[in-house]
């Protein structure tokens, strides 16, 4: 009886230790009257631009770019990540950093102006590049080798005002969030790189 | 040879001749230049009743016609191809209603002008309620009632937007689904002037513009008063923004003038600031009035930027300083804040002849300034940016040992070298006191008369 006692704790206590090995992290839903980007300080939107860390202390940092979640790991290291979340561009599930596919170009517009969106799914991922006509498909291990540049030239020439009228329209049926000019353009290419 | 002589003689002889009939006929001629050039005006003007197709008639008109809207109600959308100038007669009140997915306005042509009318847009959709897609557009005097955006500007250089109004349709409108008032995409060169925004997301949101100027304009119960992401060589001057969540919000910018402006009551949201400057460079923030804010002046990751005189005051924190150098801070009031500096990372700032209220000073050569510096111990803020309740330590005996004992690199601290011994306005704060002034001597000039009368009918009934 002792020794099934004695099983019993022993198996109690690998459980035990199993669990505190898998610590659950989840991500916490965006709540755009309070939530601020933890690096620029924007108010946050609950749109497929948000992303999240957990970290081991159970504390969420939020930010309004994949670029800025990227800007804080590179200052503040990854020791104490609990865990990272980008959300997929069509659902806007949460998904896991390490899991998503991204997809990058300079004209596609996000917050910070990163030019980088997350998918679950590679054909989603596809299939946004093949609507949008740019952008080149990256794991997150090429995520690791990008340059994180923030394209902020103000690129108008002036001229082509026709083609302009004509893709800006295109742009204001496609986008998908009206937050920070969140939304697709593709004139800036097409009116011959400005 | 005397052929061509004897033609030469002639015609001298006619010319002097006649002299008088050619003053003559050059006169008639210019009278009927001047004719036909009044005749090509009148007719470049067209009028329209309130029952006809708006669309007809501008893709109807000749460029640079002017359409003048008699008073009623018009239907849109309406698209506009060519340069026409669309306006009314003075005091008449013509109001375009749009029930389409589609822009109640799209301008699609160079040196387009719409003038004195109201636009009411009653669908909400992802399309603005104007459309600006070309250069020389100008929007004066409209009236934009939408829960869309109101004005966006995308890829259009040299327009000038002034006397106008946006604000939402629908009062009670969540904040989530709030568009911006006017949002400017990758233009270049606008003068906004005069225009009153209530109750949108941001009041005016620009993205990648270069050379603008907001001027006497007025924002309140929005997200931000005035937003800049990615803007060259932009002037905020002489506005006021009033209950937004934030006044104006400066980033990634360079070549921003703030003056002049007024930020009040920014305190409804727990992140609510007058200005926020974040990786902002080359700019100015002069004669600005800060007040009664949650935080009055946020500084973030911003360099050589020049804050000078401005009033910050009766804020909950005065300003809050992280990781920024090689900005100047002079001549500034530091007034009635609960906290008037929080501040981290900050070393390599040239901050002098500021007033801070909490600061004690002795003036030995009585120069105005103190010969004892103002130093701000950052550890309180640095602990409640790591852990945020431990707020409630605010000034609390505990906290003040601490930070009587914490003294590593006091060097690396924020420090006002020779702190203002007294306020001392500048002239343009000096003129906004004054016509208070003026507004004191006024009401208490009217109060008076008031009694006198209220007095005399009392004598008079008894």
């Amino acid at each position: 009886m002792k020794k099934l006692y004695m099983l019993l704790t022993i198996i109690s206590l690998c459980f035990m230790m199993a669990g505190c090995g898998n610590e659950k992290y989840e991500p916490q839903p965006i709540n755009p009257d309070v939530d601020i980007c933890v690096v620029c300080k924007m108010a946050i939107k609950d749109d497929q631009y948000a992303t999240q860390i957990i970290t081991k202390d159970g504390q969420s940092l939020k930010f309004d770019d994949l670029g800025d979640l990227n800007k804080w790991r590179t200052e503040n290291g990854t020791d104490n990540i609990g865990a990272t979340f980008v959300r997929d561009f069509y659902s806007l599930e949460w998904i896991k950093y390490e899991d998503a596919v991204y997809v990058y170009d300079e004209s596609v517009q996000t917050p910070m102006a990163y030019g980088i969106v997350s998918f679950e799914k590679e054909e989603d991922a596809k299939k946004f590049v093949a609507e949008q006509q740019v952008g080149t498909l990256m794991s997150v291990e090429e995520l690791a080798q990008h340059s994180w540049k923030s394209n902020r030239e103000h690129k108008h020439d002036g001229v082509g005002h026709e083609d302009q009228a004509h893709h800006s329209n295109d742009m204001m049926n496609n986008h998908q969030s009206d937050d920070m000019g969140s939304h697709m353009h593709k004139e800036q290419k097409e009116a011959g790189g400005h | 040879m005397d052929y061509k002589g004897g033609i030469s003689i002639k015609l001298k002889h006619s010319i002097q001749f006649d002299y008088s009939k050619i003053g003559l006929m050059l006169i008639i001629v210019s009278f009927l230049f001047c004719l036909k050039s009044s005749v090509v005006v009148a007719s470049n003007i067209i009028t329209v009743d309130s029952g006809e197709s708006l669309q007809k008639i501008i893709d109807e008109a000749a460029p640079n016609t002017t359409i003048v809207l008699n008073q009623g109600e018009y239907e849109g959308p309406i698209t506009i191809n060519h340069a026409i100038n669309l306006t009314t007669e003075l005091d008449v009140k013509v109001t375009l209603t749009n029930k389409s997915k589609e822009a109640a306005v799209t301008i699609n042509a160079p040196h387009v002008s719409i003038k004195n009318i109201t636009v009411r847009d009653v669908d909400i959709k992802e399309e603005p309620t104007i459309l600006i897609l070309s250069d020389g557009a100008e929007i004066a005097n409209v009236q934009v009632l939408t829960d869309n955006t109101g004005i966006h500007i995308n890829g259009a250089n040299k327009g000038k937007i002034n006397d106008t109004t946006i604000s939402s349709a629908t009062e009670e409108i969540s904040q989530l689904y709030k568009k911006n008032g006017i949002q400017i995409y990758n233009s270049a060169n606008w003068k906004l002037d005069n225009i009153t925004i209530r109750n949108m997301e941001d009041g005016i949101y620009l993205e990648r513009v270069d050379t603008i100027s907001i001027k006497n304009s007025h924002v309140d119960g929005s997200r931000y008063g005035f937003h800049f992401m990615f803007v060259t060589n932009g002037q905020i001057e002489n506005n006021e923004g009033s209950a937004n969540v934030t006044g104006a919000m400066i980033m990634a910018s360079s070549q921003i003038q703030v003056t002049k402006n007024k930020f009040v009551k920014q305190v409804e949201n727990l992140n609510s600031q007058g200005i926020l400057l974040y990786d902002t460079k080359n700019s100015t923030v002069s004669n600005n009035e800060i007040d009664g804010n949650r935080v009055g002046l946020y500084i973030e990751e911003s360099s050589d930027v020049t804050f000078d005189s401005n009033m910050i005051k009766n804020n909950f924190v005065g300003l809050q300083w992280i990781n920024s150098s090689d900005n100047t801070f002079q001549n500034n009031n530091v007034i009635g804040n609960v906290i008037n500096i929080q501040s981290v990372g900050v070393a390599d700032n040239h901050i002098n002849k500021n007033f801070w209220d909490n600061a004690s000073g002795i003036d030995i050569d009585e120069d105005g300034y103190s010969e004892v510096s103002y130093s701000i111990n950052p550890l309180f803020y640095g602990l409640i940016k790591k852990q945020p309740p431990f707020q409630i330590f605010f000034n609390s005996p505990g906290m003040s040992f601490l930070e009587s004992i914490y003294i590593t690199n006091p060097e690396l601290w924020m420090r006002d070298d020779k702190p203002k011994m007294s306020v001392e306005l500048s002239e343009d704060m000096k003129s906004t006191s004054s016509n208070k002034f003026d507004s004191i001597f006024i009401s208490t000039i009217l109060l008076l008369v008031s009694f006198l009368i209220i007095k005399r009918t009392r004598r008079v009934l008894r």
